[in-house]
């Protein structure tokens, strides 16, 4: 470790003009710039040349759920590791055993593009929201009419793009498309904190895997991703180098580490400790945008879905692309990997999600 | 995309092109599918001839290109079919505003050649009858469109106007799909969206003055290096890829793939009898004992055994709490408070004065981040404590018998491999295996060179090295606390008295040899039970330029722990 040098500009309380702040943030951001690139002192992709190669992959699309009537845009998985939650552009929510290959509930949400939702740890309640502003649980239950037991918990001012929920049914996590991110109180639908820094709607939304699970980060248009403070509400870092707007984020396992999907056809790994880019996930040959990514359990894949109807599965560590899927037939909107590592599960425009394994 | 398109349509570097002759009249600069295929793999640097059809079937979806003999295409493939470029002018990024009005004009174009020529699909022909109902107000308007551009199409020359008629039709056909395929144009709602509601903060005051300090907080920060962060990233990536179902597979079978549901029923969250696997991803880190139920329930049978279960109790209880609903968040915290904190409470737990201070002035405004400070600090102390001594306790091993036992195919697991742990197959058995390996966790970085050197790495224990150590063990009591850097240590060497280090060993050869020091341990415990197994994983030599070089695990925790 080595620690940064003693910053001597004080902040002037007094005459803060916005031109002299400005002038004062470029200042501060060299020295940062400069300070990141002497610690900079080795590359991801040299360091991890003297790895064995990953064996071959042979993924499969193992269940093809059909059911959904519009462009699947989110899905996320139950801890059961079989059940599965999915939303669409029509306004479904559909609750799946994808084991089984069967459709236990579905929910007709008064919205169309259900952009976001989330399986609750429990596996009693799912959370969605959309176009409608809001995020709403529902109670999973045996009977039919599930829209009785829905709830509104979260109000944004624009549509909600993401949601997750933390490690309890109490407390859900949003982004939205007014740049803000929030985290609610799921009983009485309070707001606990608010997070206020993007520039541009937020996209993605991941918590940080680690043990205390207080920081979560970000991605959003203004091609920045931003590390919160979930106690404080205070943005602790700011990762750029995305030339597009960012689609998804996602932590590495091991919570020191994060990727980004962007519409520049790239992905990037950043290092929380070494607070910079460690790595790019980029090809001559993709050309599309990458809308959404995930990693295997032990980190060490990168499973990125693109606009261009193909997963693509790079090597986190050595930066080589291992292989593609194909079999989807329109763009890749969704892709997750479950809770034990043992499938991936891909959602796409063409109304279908796979199961891979 | 577009520079792509662009470049292949460059005369010298492009994509050879050539008149062909098709239906008794010339469709020039055509190209075929081998030669665009030929093209991509060369352009992008790409030696799989299944992407390069994949980017070419997306050209043409996206309606750069188009086939000229037949529209029925669903993908390119790499063949001697023909295809033209789109004429810029019908590109999808020029937006184009088309409506059902033009369609209409098209349609009818088609409809009144069609009497001579060529027949309107089934699915065209539907379209056609709907929108004349639909558009029934200007129908007219649209025959009349329809009869102009025929008119000014026959003054054209006959291959200019099959071009062009090829060129609106893949147009219409991209933009208006046939029932069945869905349009590649469709775009994200989102992006519509998006920038609508552009939030101009940048130019405030206050945000302004918030970036400015958010800067400065950001320099005062400590910032690792990338290389120990790449080493670290490294490590943890290889320590769990056994654990990983994508990279070395999953005992006894994935359920995706066999249909057999074992692994699930194995691996429910709270089982008699876990599996070896799932015990070994508990000695990795506290961190993972701690999120699997099982774990965390056979983690507090061991420590209540060691009358120091509160420890685990408070932790869970902290746990509860912030994941409770807020209304009961005040309660909670006082209950908190008075079942662990309080003076005198029933199971008092053990923390210093200056948390205690700081978790009475959370007290005042109860919010679910009250215990934060004392909860981090038992969390160390288990760590540092308890956890190294569960690991090395006769429970545990117990557990891992018993998993063994349960599914004896497993104890081969190391033995065919995956490509990471080489190091791990030296070990003959299990147990010091996982003590190595227990010790390696703690330290995060500092002892890469342990897993790095793995060939080096010697258990130079001979029989009188053993002899000595044990000697050591008994008789020496070094005190530990020039390890020890926080004030917490201190505090907790006063809890159990001296503390009972193990004595670095000395080189018996002509190599200098380091010791790897376990974390330590009550002089009680150690005098009474050592066992073979236990003081060989205790005292690893490693030969290491360097004595300096090693760092003890507790002292790595501190230091390594990000931000």
């Amino acid at each position: 470790m080595a620690s940064s040098g003693k910053n001597e500009s004080t902040p002037k309380a007094k005459e803060d003009t916005i031109p002299s702040l400005t002038r004062e943030a470029a200042n501060l951001k060299e020295k940062l710039e400069e300070e990141r690139r002497i610690l900079n002192d080795v590359e991801l992709s040299v360091v991890a040349s003297r790895l064995d190669p990953l064996p071959p992959i042979s993924l499969k699309p193992r269940r093809i759920l059909k059911g959904h009537q519009g462009k699947v845009l989110c899905l996320d998985w139950a801890r059961d590791q079989r059940h599965m939650v999915t939303s669409s552009q029509d306004g479904k929510v559909i609750v799946w055993d994808a084991f089984t290959n069967t459709k236990e509930h579905s929910i007709t949400m008064p919205t169309t593009w259900v952009m976001a939702c989330a399986y609750a740890p429990s596996g009693t309640m799912v959370a969605c929201g959309g176009l409608d502003n809001k995020c709403s649980v529902y109670q999973l239950a045996q009977e039919e009419d599930l829209s009785s037991k829905k709830r509104a918990v979260a109000m944004h001012t624009s549509y909600v793009s993401c949601s997750t929920f933390l490690n309890s049914d109490q407390q859900i996590l949003t982004g939205s498309g007014d740049s803000t991110c929030a985290l609610w109180d799921v009983e009485s639908g309070q707001l606990l904190q608010s997070f206020h820094g993007h520039n541009a709607d937020v996209m993605g939304i991941d918590l940080s895997p680690s043990e205390a699970c207080n920081t979560f980060v970000s991605g959003g248009c203004d091609k920045q991703a931003l590390v919160w403070d979930m106690r404080t509400g205070q943005c602790v870092q700011s990762f750029e180098g995305h030339e597009s707007d960012l689609n998804a984020v996602r932590f590495l396992p091991s919570g020191d580490a994060f990727a980004t999907a962007s519409d520049d056809a790239s992905c990037r790994l950043y290092d929380l400790r070494a607070d910079r880019e460690i790595n790019c996930y980029a090809k001559e040959s993709i050309i599309f945008g990458a809308t959404s990514l995930d990693f295997s359990l032990s980190g060490r894949m990168l499973f990125v879905g693109y606009n261009d109807y193909s997963v693509n599965i790079w090597d986190t560590l050595k930066g080589v692309r291992l292989t593609m899927l194909f079999g989807h037939e329109n763009r890749v909107s969704c892709l997750r990997v479950s809770p034990d590592g043992t499938a991936l599960c891909t959602g796409s425009w063409d109304y279908t999600l796979r199961v891979w394994a | 995309m577009e520079q792509l398109v662009r470049d292949m349509q460059h005369p010298n570097s492009g994509i050879p092109t050539k008149s062909q002759k098709v239906f008794l009249s010339f469709v020039p600069c055509a190209f075929t599918g081998s030669d665009l295929a030929e093209w991509i793999r060369k352009q992008l640097k790409t030696d799989d001839s299944i992407e390069a059809m994949h980017i070419a079937t997306m050209m043409y979806r996206l309606g750069y290109i188009y086939p000229v003999d037949t529209t029925k295409v669903t993908s390119i493939k790499d063949d001697n079919c023909l295809y033209r470029f789109q004429s810029p002018y019908f590109w999808p990024s020029h937006e184009r505003s088309h409506d059902n009005t033009d369609y209409a004009i098209f349609l009818a174009k088609r409809f009144m050649r069609s009497k001579q020529v060529t027949i309107l699909e089934d699915y065209e022909q539907t379209a056609y009858n709907n929108l004349q109902r639909l558009l029934s107000h200007k129908w007219e308007f649209i025959l009349f469109q329809a009869q102009e551009q025929n008119r000014i199409a026959k003054q054209r020359k006959t291959a200019d106007r099959i071009i062009m008629d090829a060129q609106e039709r893949a147009f219409w056909r991209i933009h208006y799909p046939p029932p069945g395929h869905t349009s590649a144009l469709q775009s994200d709602i989102r992006r519509k969206n998006s920038y609508a509601c552009l939030i101009h903060q940048n130019n405030s005051l206050e945000a302004s003055r918030k970036k400015v300090l958010f800067l400065q907080r950001r320099l005062h920060t400590l910032t690792m290096k990338s290389s120990k962060a790449i080493e670290s990233l490294m490590k943890h990536c290889s320590r769990y890829a056994e654990h990983d179902p994508m990279v070395s597979g999953t005992q006894p079978s994935n359920p995706w793939i066999s249909d057999d549901t074992t692994l699930w029923t194995l691996n429910t969250t709270l089982v008699e009898t876990p599996t070896e696997r799932r015990i070994r991803r508990w000695a990795i880190s506290l961190r993972e004992l701690l999120a699997d139920a099982t774990g965390r329930h056979e983690f507090a049978k061991f420590l209540k055994k060691e009358f120091s279960e509160e420890n685990i109790a408070f932790w869970e209880e902290c746990e509860n709490l912030k994941s409770a609903p807020q209304s009961s968040v005040p309660e909670l915290v006082h209950d908190i408070y008075r079942k662990y904190l309080a003076p005198g409470a029933p199971s008092q737990i053990n923390i210093d004065g200056h948390t205690t201070d700081m978790t009475q002035q959370c007290l005042r405004n109860p919010s679910r981040f009250a215990f934060e400070a004392a909860q981090l600090q038992i969390l160390l102390l288990m760590q540092k404590d308890s956890y190294p001594r569960f690991l090395r306790s006769d429970h545990f091993k117990e557990l891992l018998r018993k998993a063994m036992n349960a599914n004896p195919r497993k104890n081969r697991f190391f033995t065919f491999g995956y490509p990471f742990n080489r190091h791990a197959k030296v070990a003959p058995d299990l147990t010091p295996f996982a003590m190595r390996r227990k010790e390696s966790e703690d330290s995060q970085v500092e002892d890469t060179f342990v897993i790095t050197n793995g060939g080096g790495l010697t258990h130079s224990l001979s029989a009188s090295n053993l002899k000595d150590f044990e000697l050591a063990q008994l008789y020496t009591h070094q005190n530990g606390d020039s390890h020890h850097t926080s004030a917490d240590n201190n505090q907790l060497a006063s809890r159990f008295g001296t503390w009972q280090n193990t004595a670095p060993l000395k080189p018996q050869g002509p190599k200098i040899v380091s010791t790897i020091d376990v974390p330590p341990r009550r002089m009680s415990d150690s005098s009474l039970e050592v066992s073979d197994i236990r003081s060989t994983s205790m005292v690893m030599s490693v030969p290491l330029p360097s004595i300096q070089t090693l760092i003890a695990p507790w002292e790595a925790v501190e230091t390594s722990k990000p931000l």
